[in-house]
């Protein structure tokens, strides 16, 4: 199966083997950091929700959290 | 040239020898090339579609000669002092397409530059290198994208298609190489079209984060000033972007500011897809002249 092509400022190719695997470790670590932000954003939107359920106005809540 | 030049003492002159004169001889490179010898008084030209350089060597011309050199192809066209050469003239050194000029050697390991066909900067913005992409998992800059003529540059990257929703990256290169140590670090801010802030960021990863994008509704563009990569400082990046999220519910703009944390020389960068052979569109890069 042929590896991906990239763009190596001259010329259009297949990545060498090398780069095929310095590009997955990349997906990996990207996949990786996108999932912390999922859970950060997620634990932010679970706080917003506890303190509206004690009866915080939105204004309040941004007013601790930001907007 | 094409006469029986330097004429000795006794040559005879022809009428072919004389039509000649008007008629310099053109030695065609479609590759890096070190001028020669047999070079004085000709006219040298560059056709090559990417970026390609003309060196100038030291002890091989003598006062008082002259090389006509012209860039026909695409590609910018690097004059470059040779080791021991002294070259004038280094705000007119890179040549786009149909531009030209002439060299005059003052002694054999002197020469200045006189551009014929280029309008000399006057501290704006100079084209250095752009092409198109097609169906690629990556794109890098040409490597001498960043060298010591210019401190500062500016990039613009236009996404037109992408082929599946994909998370995008940059990362700094060196020498054919990108670094992928972890020490890229960004501050984003951002909103999305309802006008809703959000901030991003990462802290000494092994890329910087620049944006995702919808598979099926393309609009991407990124846009950076990128300041100081080819000298021994903080290379850092002022940027803006824009793009559709990968769950296609919401259009989003972010700007801010990256780091390198070491100080790392590079000449030049990668943009990279998460997914194979997925994006298409073009790169533009320009130099910041001082003067």
């Amino acid at each position: 199966m042929p590896r991906p092509i990239i763009h190596d400022g001259e010329t259009q190719r297949e990545m060498t083997a090398d780069e095929y695997a310095e590009w997955q470790a990349l997906c990996d670590d990207v996949e990786q950091q996108a999932q912390a932000a999922a859970d950060k954003a997620a634990a932010a939107a679970s706080g917003r929700a506890k303190l509206a359920a004690l009866g915080l106005t939105d204004a309040e809540i941004a007013a601790l959290l930001g907007a | 040239m094409a006469t029986p030049f330097p004429f000795v003492a006794g040559a005879v002159l022809t009428a072919a020898n004389l039509n000649a004169i008007t008629e310099l001889v053109t030695n065609t490179q479609t590759n890096d090339y070190t001028l020669a010898a047999t070079d004085a008084g000709d006219r040298v030209i560059a056709n090559k579609a990417t970026a390609i350089v003309f060196t100038v060597p030291n002890s091989v011309f003598s006062a008082s000669q002259i090389v006509r050199i012209h860039n026909i192809g695409a590609g910018t066209l690097t004059i470059s002092a040779g080791a021991g050469l002294t070259l004038n003239g280094a705000d007119v050194l890179t040549l786009a397409q149909y531009q030209g000029g002439e060299l005059f050697f003052t002694s054999a390991s002197s020469a200045i530059f006189f551009p014929t066909a280029k309008t000399v900067s006057a501290g704006g913005l100079v084209f250095l290198t752009g092409t198109s992409f097609t169906t690629a998992t990556s794109f890098s800059l040409p490597t001498d994208t960043f060298t010591s003529t210019y401190r500062n540059y500016k990039l613009i990257v236009n996404i037109t298609a992408v082929t599946a929703d994909a998370d995008f990256t940059l990362r700094m290169r060196a020498s054919g190489t990108d670094n992928s140590t972890s020490n890229y670090i960004s501050m984003q801010m951002g909103a999305n079209d309802a006008g809703t802030y959000s901030g991003t960021g990462n802290v000494l990863t092994s890329s910087w984060i620049a944006g995702e994008q919808d598979g099926g509704n393309v609009r991407y563009g990124f846009v950076a000033d990128i300041m100081q990569p080819q000298t021994a400082n903080i290379t850092t990046l002022c940027f803006q972007y824009g793009f559709v999220n990968k769950a296609n519910t919401d259009t989003f703009a972010r700007a801010g500011t990256m780091f390198f944390a070491t100080t790392t020389q590079f000449d030049s960068l990668s943009f990279i897809s998460s997914v194979a052979s997925s994006i298409s569109g073009n790169f533009r890069v320009y130099g910041y002249a001082d003067s």
